[in-house]
């Protein structure tokens, strides 16, 4: 017992004199920094530390599970000690929670990151803005394009749809002829951030930190639900995760033909699934990405995006520059943009990203222009809100669970659950 | 005949000893039982908002779990669960026991073991097991679930869960609570059970009026036991549902519920207010059964 009381002693007596020390540290600009990252980030973090001898970085891998993040830096600032300087989210909607009382945790960067620097991440800043403060900088982003099995579409003589009621009837022709095969899935944020993300229904169309447009008897959502619900209907969507293991399955024997996804399906979907599977499908030299349908009465063929990380600096770090130059180097450093590993948010770093997936001949043709071009479209009615989880969960409960029957009335749920899913997380919901 | 005095001195040294024996669990309980729960019972009147300081409010967090439109599902959900998983694991608990207590073969000892071992394995990776076992593309048993499966080839959904959990609880639970019950079975004394069978009782006679009178309480007690568990089902839905991604309710339980609370939406208060309303239907079950069966009574059998 007493030594426990002891340690115990010990313990605390280091973290109160640590605590001060950080106090100390305030604006000095030799503190150490402190950064998380998840694994995939950790070669990117590891090389700017190697670059940057002179600043004393300590980088954490940590668990990029949905909440995981915000439940530890929320600890954190309850405990007043263990504070990240610089966070990478992986679930970018984390950023609503950790902006919001009582955490608040992000630092304005409009103010101490250079004007033009800021230019380069295009219109990938809307979401990282809440009251004129932008509170992240994106890492990578997940546009969606339509990514299709070329000599497959080739040999059937389909041609990629250039609007939605070209893809539903595709749909229909797909699942006459070749009943078994799929243009892809719809549940959960496949079918929220891709389709109905792409057409603007709001649903997380968050105008503040506190006010938020759910709407799904909006016409730009009934137009998705009058796609996918034929399309459910007749197997043409599968309503399974794009991870499911009945799914990865249907990939790897080649049943995918089609499918609306992000940037990185090709790359850390299809590519993975399809290799060593065992069976005879063998997926190199096949896909290409084609560009995003567009919804009737459109003028543009806007494009969701599913996933897309960011970083997140602290608004406690106690040296701001070294803690800022690390978010800036990791998405706008020429050298990372080589090797990271999904489509850069930085738009001179998406440019020499491209240029390795141009000459990748995994690919059934150079998809870079179709990337690029649906990387300026991601529609602007999404954003990240506190209630991300349960919208998902509500869509699969509701819309995923109905399946094919009575769109209108698991909309209309849908959008109830969304309601108080909102107003619980202190949203003040408009129409 | 031992005077009154020395019984005095004894009932001295006793109690410092059984302080001592006491102390080691006293300290765990204080430390993770009684101080959590006060701790989480303060937070529960601390509401946190998004645009304003917390604040203190006696019934706020309180209200808004049980306005929470995931409660209803969450609570039917348990409630199946529960009404489909307790009978079942008695029944096969209190049969299986009675089977092997009837004929002590070695053959008895062997299924002892046998039902045993799924015991053994902990619920994470039971239920990632079953995970497998459950997932038409992988399991070994694929084409009989391909038979129940939907369209898109899923066996689970938010209706067969409780199903599965039940059968997945009682494959796992039962063979411990077997081994509790055949020891309380083996303790009833031989006397007892062959006046009966001169008397004319037959095997199903000494079961129904000699044996399970005579074990009633280890019913309550496995009933207590089993009540809080299942109310407070957590490790089995989250990994089940995390290997079958969008099939089923992230809050499937009310448990679940907590930790969304806690986790999704940094909502320490309601987190706890939940936890705390869950631990107050858990206690006033117990209370029930205890006074029910007359647990703790001593005589009156």
């Amino acid at each position: 017992m007493r030594k426990d009381s002891t340690a115990l002693a010990v313990v605390a007596g280091s973290a109160i004199a640590l605590a001060t020390a950080f106090s100390a540290f305030a604006d000095d600009p030799k503190a150490p920094i402190t950064v998380w990252v998840d694994a995939n980030r950790e070669p990117q973090a590891q090389a700017y530390k190697a670059a940057h001898p002179d600043v004393n970085i300590t980088i954490d891998v940590v668990d990029p599970s949905q909440g995981s993040n915000t439940s530890k830096i929320a600890l954190a600032v309850k405990a007043k000690s263990g504070i990240p300087d610089v966070v990478f989210l992986g679930t970018p909607d984390e950023l609503a929670t950790l902006s919001a009382r009582p955490i608040s945790f992000p630092m304005a960067l409009n103010t101490v990151v250079p004007k033009a620097t800021m230019d380069g991440f295009g219109t990938t800043l809307a979401r990282c803005t809440y009251g004129g403060k932008v509170m992240c900088l994106g890492n990578d982003i997940g546009q969606t394009v339509f990514w299709y099995n070329k000599p497959q579409f080739a040999a059937w003589g389909y041609t990629p749809p250039k609007t939605f009621d070209e893809f539903k009837a595709l749909g229909d022709k797909l699942a006459k002829e070749h009943p078994g095969y799929n243009l892809g899935t719809v549940n959960g944020r496949y079918g929220v951030d891709a389709f109905f993300g792409s057409s603007g229904c709001p649903v997380i169309d968050a105008t503040s930190l506190a006010d938020v447009r759910i709407n799904t008897a909006d016409p730009k959502c009934a137009r998705v639900g009058e796609v996918i619900g034929p399309m459910i209907a007749n197997g043409s969507l599968s309503t399974l995760d794009l991870f499911d293991k009945n799914y990865t399955t249907q990939v790897a024997s080649g049943k995918v033909v089609g499918m609306i996804g992000a940037s990185w399906v090709a790359d850390y979907a299809f590519k993975p699934m399809t290799t060593n599977s065992g069976t005879d499908f063998d997926a190199k030299g096949k896909f290409a990405a084609a560009p995003m349908p567009t919804w009737s009465g459109e003028s543009s063929n806007w494009s969701g995006a599913v996933g897309g990380g960011i970083w997140v600096v602290s608004n406690r770090a106690s040296n701001v520059k070294a803690a800022v130059d690390f978010a800036v180097g990791m998405t706008t450093s020429p050298d990372i943009a080589k090797t990271q590993a999904t489509y850069p948010a930085y738009g001179p770093s998406a440019d020499i990203w491209l240029k390795a997936k141009a000459v990748d001949s995994w690919y059934a043709a150079d998809p870079s222009s179709v990337l690029k071009d649906a990387g300026s479209k991601i529609n602007p009615a999404d954003g990240y809100v506190r209630y991300q989880t349960q919208a998902l969960d509500a869509f699969n409960q509701t819309v995923i669970a109905n399946g094919a029957t009575d769109m209108t009335g698991s909309l209309k749920a849908w959008g109830d659950q969304l309601l108080q899913a909102a107003q619980s997380a202190g949203y003040t919901v408009t129409q | 005949m031992p005077s009154k005095l020395a019984t005095r001195a004894k009932t001295r040294l006793r109690v410092p000893a059984g302080w001592g024996f006491v102390a080691p669990y006293l300290v765990v309980l204080i430390a993770f039982g009684i101080a959590p729960a006060v701790y989480g019972l303060y937070q529960a009147f601390s509401v946190t908002s998004p645009v304003s300081d917390p604040y203190f409010s006696l019934t706020q967090n309180f209200l808004d779990v049980l306005r929470d439109y995931r409660l209803p599902g969450a609570s039917w959900n348990v409630a199946k669960y529960l009404l489909i998983w307790l009978p079942l694991l008695l029944v096969v608990v209190f049969v299986l026991a009675l089977a092997m207590d009837a004929k002590r073969t070695k053959f008895a000892a062997l299924t002892r073991f046998v039902t045993y071992v799924p015991g053994a394995v902990t619920g994470s990776s039971a239920a990632l097991l079953w995970l497998f076992m459950s997932s038409p593309a992988v399991s070994p048993i694929g084409p009989f679930l391909k038979l129940f499966a939907d369209k898109s080839g899923s066996f689970l959904s938010d209706q067969t869960f409780a199903l599965l959990l039940s059968v997945m609880g009682t494959a796992a639970g039962a063979g411990g609570w077997i081994v509790v019950v055949y020891g309380a079975l083996v303790g009833i004394p031989q006397e007892v059970i062959e006046s009966a069978v001169l008397d004319g009782a037959s095997a199903w006679d000494t079961v129904w009026h000699i044996k399970l009178p005579l074990i009633r309480s280890y019913i309550a007690f496995i009933l207590i036991i089993s009540l809080a568990q299942g109310f407070q089902l957590f490790v089995e839905p989250t990994v089940i549902s995390a290997g079958a991604p969008g099939q089923v309710s992230r809050t499937w339980s009310i448990n679940q519920l907590v930790y969304s609370y806690a986790t999704d939406q940094s909502n320490y208060g309601r987190a706890s207010a939940l936890a705390i309303l869950l631990l107050l239907v858990c206690v006033a079950l117990a209370v029930l059964i205890i006074t029910k069966t007359k647990f703790y009574s001593i005589g009156d059998r």
